[in-house]
């Protein structure tokens, strides 16, 4: 051939498939593309948990995947990470918490063996295990809650969950290390006073102690080389792709010993249907979340099992109350009575999820189980309230107007892209229309809604669509109390004295006995006094394929049981993990 | 060649500092603030502030702007305000994830759409030409989100789970979990495997633009002279296609190269969605809703960059076609 | 034997506007080592013809009557499938087009362009056939022929690139060189150039070589017949002494009247009234009758047969299509006379 042409053709079609050889790993661990601080941290592990033999039983071994479609942002940096699945991380894969829950939601003893609180509930003490090995070798201790304490009592840091510490002393004060495994605490006394140790994941007081507070979010111990303390080590990140932790074969036995797992990837797949084809596909063995839309497809399928259980969040419709149209409570309540929303929790949940009334959740031991009938949908009612509050249709279109001739009219703002709040806008616009009442639903992009709803100088809405988890101690005084009215999270701008009372005295009620009537009180002027519609708890869902056994799921979380998760030996697939020389 | 190559890098400069701006201030002026986005409820102001102050957001826009135009100039992109982490070690996470990608895509794009379109102009007029130009426009006009979906539906799981094919394809990720443990030739067929649907998905919509032109130019090049001499030669009809008629109607192909790069990289946010492909298309996005302005910021340059370089590679490529260009 | 044979050749082609008879029963000859040209306007299906030899009409939406014969050597090329028609193109036949800035394949180098020929049809190695294209590039005398060897046809003149053009097609030997119009592109000093180069070459090789062209001084310099078509028909043909000296056809004598001469300057320049008829519908009886000045009814009615100038000295070679040779009326010596 004397075309000379060739060669170069050939060569331009050659490159890309030469990158995918160049990009191999060889099978080597190697951890030149990681910052320093993470290099030599990432060998000690591999050095302290190398010399530990791995279990023999059969049960241990093997690769569990689990497909969810968010990154893990701020990774396993509990002091500035906010978001709900790296909590989960942190406190049920990585590292430990100072207590947990159990099953009935009570606390239990997890890196404190034993804890006791003073006469008057102003002091707690822990006493932690002494045979907690940090993955590095380093062994746990007092100071490393110490650390974590002030850090994240620090403001410097930005810790993103600042109420936890609403009935703590702040800074150096408030903690004491008595001696090596033993802390003692400052407090106020509150009904969930320990609350925040069963949230909060210890840090390493030992790799972080030197870096300034300011800089914890930069630094790479969350995103690159986390080192922890629990049931699984940290091996690799990959940004928008997969984290992959490994088991910890130095983890206490009698805190149920190491995991079975060999290894457990959590990999990043945005798209629902393509993370749907995954686990039908058992490229994954759990998909966290589906749609409900999905749940179906899973129940289905032959080697799938659907898991729901209830959660912490909810979908609420935010009312602002400084507006002339909303500021009449009975408008507010008419609203509730006028949505069907048991008809909403069918058509958009496929009926896995439960009304809700106020922000306790079903399961909660404050739940006021009288408030479910409260807001029944009734539209005569809704139309008597309206006509009562002087919402009357004055000319004859259909919606109503007020004495001045302003006209019910709300703009209802959500999420560009959220497919379920937008369903719920168009639903509420479509029967409030039935009792004179014009919804305008509005998709609008994340960031800039969030931004208008939370600048109190603004608060340039009717109301809103949004999703809120709630903790296990449940608080609205960021939502309600009238002294937040214009913080940012003080959309309602409520100020009601019964409802600030209320909220003053759960905080400082100990006794469950005793905060049970308040906690009822609190509910039943929710309602009537409605800053929001709840429209629904949902359930969560997760779909699980069978060969991922004793997999089990609550309102704790998705991973609360990952340590006793495992696969049968003749149902693993891939190649046999092989021990990484250190 | 050299020189001009470097004169075409300078005179891009400009052209990269003002999407540079552009953008930074697009982003600045949008609404939203990162530190409300970071913060959860019970934060006190002036933990806020301190947040605002870390993330260096409590300065006036335009002193941001100088700060950043220096930190630039000395290389420095800063830390995403979402990750944590320096935006240049996310970028080299991310960056060759998507150059693979599109490279791929690219290649295959126009080795399939140059082979469509020779075909079609071989076989001008008949019925393969009007059903394969039904296929490109079809390709052409229907979303690529769609597409993907499609391909993942057949090659993925019904070629496994109803049809039991057996070769079918993973619909996400990059490589299998137990990727490390392969051997190296598995490992890059591993790979291999990963790449074909979102490369295929997103080479199928250039594919069917670059066959139209090819068919056009192949259409305008068979009736030259030169193909009749080279037909006099006693030449077989795929000599003279491949060895004559093919390289002179790639040159007004190899333009479209230059032109279709915004097309290829903005596919690249879609497929990299849809596949769990970790790559830019996606970061930047996501970084737009986040407002992590760092990350959109070098997202931005990122993608100007490679654009100018696309370019300058069309222009390599058409003096490497025409020899006229070469010498003249 | 004869070395080219084309026997009633009609070569047609579907356009829109109906069939266009382009080629319509053309009959000639080339032998062995003879110099044939082919004359007559654009138009008149010369290079359809040519074209038609070298199996190069383009099916659709050409396409050579089955009826047609062409022989090479007394085999039939027509109806050959392609796969065989190809070991004749190049190899036995090969061609020289019109306009050299053209026919060359403007992305790829001389030498390469060369050197396929040899390769395919001489079934040499690479390095063999660089040294023997380089060797053509020299009779055909290309200066430097080893610098040309790496060039493009952009880099070479109008004339370089016809030689070129040369040496492609003398480099497998061919027994027939068709030359459609090879110089007409050209200034007038390169034209006598290349003419004598080509004439020379000939000789030389003893090839057959059919000449296309509509310049008559080339063809009574360089062939020894002569072939004049008409609207896809054949008028006259005969020896170049005989038909130059004493055109029969009143067409010939058009064309011949046309000539300018030197040395003739009592003769007036006498072009051929009237435009070439338009293919898609030829005139009827004889194609020429409308620019005819010696037209009558018969012309127009029936088409005269190619007829043997019978009697005469010059014996089987000359015919000519023309009802005046049928019944000639009185010699009309002044055709050239326009009105």
């Amino acid at each position: 051939m004397s075309n000379d042409s060739r060669p170069k053709t050939f060569l331009i079609v050659l490159i890309p498939l030469l990158s995918l050889i160049g990009c191999g790993d060889g099978g080597e661990r190697t951890f030149a593309a990681l910052p320093a601080f993470c290099q030599e941290v990432m060998r000690d592990m591999d050095r302290f948990l190398g010399s530990f033999e791995d279990p023999a039983d059969g049960r241990y071994g093997g690769t569990a995947v689990v497909g969810g479609i968010g990154e893990i942002p701020g990774g396993m940096n509990s002091l500035v990470s906010a978001d709900h699945g790296a909590a989960q991380h942190q406190i049920f894969v990585n590292q430990m918490t100072l207590i947990r829950f159990d099953e009935a939601y009570d606390p239990e003893p997890y890196l404190a063996r034993a804890w006791d609180v003073n006469e008057e509930e102003t002091e707690v003490t822990f006493h932690l295990r002494d045979d907690v090995f940090w993955h590095d070798g380093h062994k746990t201790t007092a100071y490393d809650v110490e650390f974590t304490y002030r850090r994240a009592t620090d403001p410097e840091t930005g810790f993103p969950n600042a109420a936890f510490w609403a009935h703590y002393v702040p800074g150096p004060d408030g903690i004491e290390v008595v001696d090596s495994f033993t802390v003692k605490l400052e407090m106020r006394p509150h009904a969930e006073a320990l609350d925040p140790w069963r949230a909060l994941a210890i840090m390493p007081r030992h790799l972080l102690e030197d870096v300034p507070p300011g800089e914890l979010r930069q630094h790479p111990f969350g995103e690159r080389c986390s080192v922890g303390n629990g049931p699984f080590r940290f091996v690799e990140h990959r940004s928008d792709e997969s984290w992959a932790f490994e088991r910890n074969p130095a983890f206490p036995e009698e805190l149920g010993g190491p995991p079975f797992l060999g290894r457990y990837v959590y990999r990043v797949v945005p798209e629902p249907s393509t993370l749907l084809t995954d686990l039908l596909t058992e490229s994954v063995d759990l998909y966290l979340q589906p749609t409900a839309d999905q749940f179906p497809r899973i129940e289905d399928a032959e080697h799938l099992r659907l898991l729901t259980f209830p959660f912490r969040d909810y979908v609420f419709a935010a009312w602002n109350s400084r507006r002339r149209q909303l500021e009449d409570p009975r408008v507010r309540r008419a609203i509730a009575h006028g949505v069907n929303r048991a008809q909403i929790v069918e058509a958009i949940l496929g009926g896995s999820g439960s009304v809700a009334n106020t922000g306790v959740p079903p399961f909660h031991w404050a739940y006021d189980e009288e408030a479910v009938d409260a807001l029944p949908y009734d539209p005569e009612r809704a139309r008597e309230l309206l006509e009562e509050a002087g919402w009357v249709d004055r000319d004859g279109d259909g919606i109503r107007e007020d004495a001045d001739g302003v006209r019910m009219e709300l703009s209802v703002r959500y999420n560009t892209g959220n497919q379920e709040r937008q369903e719920i806008a168009e639903i509420m616009q479509s029967q409030l229309r039935r009792v004179g009442i014009e919804v305008r639903p509005r998709a609008m992009e994340w960031a800039t809604l969030v931004s208008e709803i939370t600048d109190a100088e603004r608060r340039d809405f009717d109301g809103f669509i949004l999703a809120w988890v709630t903790e296990f101690k449940v608080d609205d005084t960021d939502l309600f109390h009238s002294s937040n009215s214009s913080a940012p999270y003080g959309w309602a701008g409520l100020e009601d004295e019964e409802v600030d009372r209320l909220l003053e005295q759960l905080q400082v009620t100990v006794d469950r006995e005793d905060a049970l009537p308040l906690w009822e009180a609190y509910q039943q002027r929710i309602l009537e006094l409605q800053p929001f519609t709840y429209i629904y708890f949902r359930e969560r869902g997760a779909g699980l394929n069978e060969r991922l056994r004793d997999v089990h799921m609550d309102a704790r979380g998705e991973w609360v049981t990952i340590s006793q998760w495992w696969i049968p030996e003749e149902e693993r697939t891939g190649r046999p993990l092989v021990a990484r020389s250190p | 060649m050299i020189g001009y190559v470097l004169r075409r890098v300078g005179g891009a400069v400009p052209l990269v500092l003002g999407v540079a701006t552009i953008v930074f201030f697009v982003m600045n002026l949008a609404p939203g603030d990162p530190s409300s986005l970071y913060a959860g409820p019970g934060v006190s102001p002036q933990a806020l502030e301190e947040v605002r102050q870390n993330m260096g957001l409590d300065a006036p826009v335009h002193v941001r702007y100088i700060r950043w135009m220096g930190a630039m100039a000395q290389g420095d992109f800063g830390h995403s305000l979402a990750r944590g982490q320096p935006v240049r070690d996310v970028i080299r996470d991310l960056l060759p994830n998507t150059l693979l990608l599109s490279g791929t895509a690219l290649a295959l794009a126009f080795l399939a759409g140059i082979l469509i379109g020779v075909l079609q102009a071989v076989r001008h007029n008949t019925w393969i030409d009007s059903s394969l130009s039904g296929a490109s426009l079809f390709f052409y006009s229907i979303p690529s989100f769609w597409l993907a979906l499609m391909l993942i539906l057949v090659f993925s799981l019904y070629a496994r789970n109803v049809w039991g094919w057996p070769v079918h394809f993973p619909a996400s990720g990059m490589t299998s979990v137990d990727h490390a443990w392969m051997t190296p030739w598995e490992q890059v067929k591993d790979r291999a495997m990963h790449l074909v649907l979102p490369a295929t998905s997103l080479a199928l919509v250039l594919a069917g633009g670059i066959a139209r032109y090819t068919r056009t130019s192949m259409l305008e090049v068979i009736h030259q002279d030169y193909i009749r001499t080279a037909r006099a030669k006693g030449l077989p009809e795929w000599r003279v296609i491949a060895g004559h008629a093919l390289r002179n109607a790639l040159i007004p192909v190899v333009t479209v190269f230059g032109l279709y790069l915004p097309l290829l990289f903005s596919g690249t946010v879609f497929v990299e969605t849809v596949f769990a492909w970790p790559g830019m298309g996606k970061l930047v996005v996501d970084a737009i809703g986040q407002r992590d302005y760092p990350v959109v910021m070098a997202g931005a340059l990122v993608f100007a960059v490679m654009v100018v370089v696309g370019n300058l590679i069309a222009d390599v490529l058409y003096s490497v076609v025409d020899p006229r260009i070469r010498h003249g | 034997m004869t070395l080219l044979e084309v026997q009633d050749l009609r070569t047609w082609f579907a356009k829109e506007e109906g069939e266009v008879r382009a080629v319509d029963g053309v009959s000639f000859h080339v032998g062995e080592g003879e110099a044939v040209g082919l004359v007559g306007e654009s138009g008149c299906g010369k290079t359809v013809t040519a074209l038609s030899i070298a199996g190069l009409v383009p099916d659709p939406p050409g396409h050579i009557h089955g009826s047609s014969s062409i022989r090479l050597r007394g085999t039939e090329l027509v109806g050959l499938p392609e796969r065989r028609l190809r070991r004749f193109r190049g190899k036995e036949v090969a061609m020289v087009f019109q306009d050299p800035m053209s026919s060359l394949n403007p992305v790829r180098t001389v030498g390469s362009q060369i050197s396929e020929v040899v390769r395919l049809h001489g079934r040499l190695g690479a390095r063999e056939a660089k040294r023997r294209t380089v060797q053509l590039l020299r009779e055909v005398e290309i200066p430097d022929p080893d610098t040309r060897y790496r060039e493009y046809p952009h880099q070479l003149s109008g004339g370089m690139r016809q030689r070129v053009m040369i040496a492609m097609a003398l480099s497998c030997e061919p027994s027939l060189l068709v030359a459609d119009e090879p110089t007409t592109a050209l200034d007038v000093t390169i034209q006598a150039q290349l003419l004598e180069l080509l004439s020379g070459l000939r000789r030389e090789r003893k090839m057959g070589l059919l000449l296309i062209t509509h310049d008559l001084a080339v063809v009574a310099e360089l062939c020894d017949r002569v072939v004049v078509m008409y609207a896809g028909k054949v008028v006259e043909t005969g020896r170049v002494k005989d038909v130059f000296s004493q055109p029969a056809h009143p067409y010939t004598r058009g064309l011949l009247g046309s000539l300018p001469r030197i040395g003739s300057g009592r003769r007036r320049l006498a072009p051929i009234v009237g435009g070439v008829p338009d293919p898609a519908g030829w005139p009827s009886g004889c194609r020429f009758h409308p620019r005819c000045p010696h037209a009558w009814g018969r012309c127009s009615a029936e088409l005269p047969s190619l007829r043997r100038r019978g009697g005469r000295a010059h014996g089987e070679e000359w015919t000519v299509r023309c009802w005046l040779e049928e019944e000639p009326l009185e010699p009309t010596p002044d055709v050239g006379k326009g009105p």
